[in-house]
């Protein structure tokens, strides 16, 4: 209900009358609470799917989905569409119009605002092809700007560090026994030997233009098994990430909606806390 | 009438209906959060980098703040939202903070709210400002480098942004001593082409657990400095900077889930293959 309210509010510094009622309504503790009891609600029709698939369920998801989209759109409108479009082309409804903070008059938006016409012109049979002119500028521009620096700042980096963080050269520790000496160089030597074959195998593994058979096939399965290696790691984190949000959740209904922390502290008494 | 063969335990257990084990993951959740374990919080290297980071930098260094994620994610990369801004408040550091992801600008309102009730004396403008959301993930952050003033002329609250005083020493973002991104997405890989490694300013990401793999080779490569993963990072940063949150409370059920999925996991597959294996002798006696 906050954020509700401060979407409708946004960019408004001295409130009307009208905006300020609606500003206290929303965020008054009894709208507060009604949203704390909406969303419990919507969360426990959520987790019903647990139980089985009901309408309930899909009544949660269906509104999710139109909240989202409904709130996304207004985003787009106040911190978008509104300042960046309609004020320059018509600084006669900025509400600082006539002071400093105000937009000015900019007549060039009307070139982009075209473009950006032409692909709702998509939706009009005869008229799409124009969303083209649209669609080569943004792909034109987005891979001249980007080419360059996605080789210079995401690939080379990436190639060469598969390489160079290899310890080539044995330097013994300053004040250290061999033992330690050989293990402070060993492990990074042995950790950046298994990342660069890794690498390699994998991207053998990703080499159809040759079959997999021979050598090549005996390379490739050890790319295979770096490669469940690395689908193991990402399993699990996703797990905990599933588990977080679940967590989350429970500690909203828990502590938010049904204060449970009275139960807590009558625990804590149990444990002699 | 033939005898119909009643399924083994084991048979019974591997179909097992899926509702017990929710029930299980649930009672795992709920049980540590009202009689909390207190189970060790280890902090990973990954998550020291990014705090001895912040507080190293000496008091009044500039930082950018990136917040790209939603309230899909919000269990996770709030706690660490709010853990590092608190730490960057306490060191007194300017902080710029911007959302590329457009249903995220409001956790960032209320964490600073929340925030302001602790610290009165953190002023927007002077302190802090929260710039909110400006569509064009690519060409907004390379007009950061240009002039943030004018990418953003004003911040979420309606305020301009050129006269505040924290824009005069900070309007670009190579005048970023630092910059932590907390991503549920792939936004952190634009930041890292087309602003930090374009600029040179070291990094830290705060990303959630799924996607915490991608990161990983960033920093192999030093493209960042550190990584906060997912709500077990989020609780190594509250114990890092001592004030106990949300993800501190949620590790014992997070570590209790494990086990129970390990567990789970073990025990299916010893059963599954003595099931196999006795299905196998039974054909060979049958023939």
């Amino acid at each position: 209900m906050t954020h509700m309210a401060l979407i409708l509010l946004q960019g408004t510094e001295n409130l009307l009358p009208w905006q300020a009622k609606m500003h206290g309504f929303l965020t008054g503790s009894s709208m507060v609470t009604l949203g704390t009891w909406l969303a419990a609600g919507l969360t426990l029709f959520m987790f019903s799917f647990i139980y089985k698939d009901n309408p309930l369920f899909r009544f949660g998801e269906h509104l999710y989905l139109g909240v989202s989209a409904g709130y996304g759109a207004s985003m787009y409108w106040f911190s978008y569409i509104k300042p960046k479009l309609i004020y320059p082309l018509v600084p006669v409804l900025d509400p600082h119009f006539g002071t400093p903070e105000g937009t000015l008059f900019d007549p060039w938006i009307i070139i982009p605002a075209i473009l950006g016409a032409f692909i709702l012109l998509r939706l009009i049979p005869g008229w799409g092809w124009l969303s083209r002119i649209t669609f080569a500028f943004v792909i034109g521009g987005g891979t001249g700007i980007g080419l360059p620096l996605v080789v210079s700042n995401l690939f080379l980096p990436q190639f060469s560090a598969t390489i160079q963080e290899i310890p080539w050269k044995y330097a013994p520790v300053p004040d250290a026994s061999l033992g330690a000496s050989m293990a402070a160089y060993g492990v990074p030597l042995l950790n950046s030997l298994i990342l660069f074959f890794g690498a390699l195998t994998v991207l053998v593994y990703f080499f159809f233009s040759v079959e997999h058979r021979g050598f090549i096939g005996g390379v490739s399965k050890v790319g295979i098994y770096f490669l469940m290696i690395a689908f193991g790691a990402s399993f699990g984190y996703t797990i905990m990430a599933r588990v977080s949000l679940l967590i989350g959740r429970i500690q909203f209904l828990m502590f938010d909606w049904v204060n449970l922390e009275i139960v807590q502290r009558f625990a804590a008494i149990f444990r002699g806390g | 009438m033939d005898k119909v063969e009643k399924p083994s335990f084991i048979e019974r257990f591997l179909q097992l209906d899926r509702r017990i084990i929710y029930t299980l993951v649930i009672l795992a959740v709920a049980l540590p959060l009202l009689w909390p374990l207190g189970l060790p919080i280890k902090v990973s290297s990954e998550v020291q980098s990014i705090y001895d980071t912040i507080d190293n930098l000496p008091e009044g260094s500039n930082i950018m703040l990136a917040a790209d994620f939603d309230p899909a994610s919000q269990p996770e990369l709030y706690p660490m939202l709010k853990a590092v801004m608190e730490h960057i408040i306490r060191k007194h550091h300017k902080m710029l903070i911007v959302v590329l992801w457009i249903n995220g600008p409001n956790l960032v309102a209320q964490a600073i709210s929340e925030l302001q009730a602790e610290y009165p004396d953190w002023r927007s403008g002077e302190d802090f400002a929260f710039l909110g959301f400006q569509v064009g993930v690519t060409v907004v952050i390379m007009s950061l480098g240009n002039d943030i003033s004018r990418t953003y002329p004003k911040d979420f609250y309606g305020n301009a942004t050129a006269p505040m005083p924290i824009i005069k020493d900070f309007n670009q973002l190579k005048d970023a001593q630092y910059m932590v991104m907390l991503e549920a997405g792939n936004s952190g890989d634009y930041w890292i082409v087309y602003g930090t490694q374009m600029f040179g300013i070291p990094v830290g990401a705060g990303v959630t657990a799924v996607m915490a793999p991608q990161y990983y080779p960033y920093l192999q490569a030093n493209q960042i400095n550190g990584i906060i993963g997912g709500l077990r990072g989020a609780a190594e940063y509250e114990k890092l900077i001592g004030k106990p949150g949300k993800a501190t409370s949620a590790m014992d059920s997070q570590s209790m889930v494990h086990a129970l999925i390990f567990l789970a996991i073990v025990l299916a597959n010893i059963l599954a293959l003595i099931n196999v294996t006795q299905k196998r002798r039974q054909a060979r006696e049958g023939k």
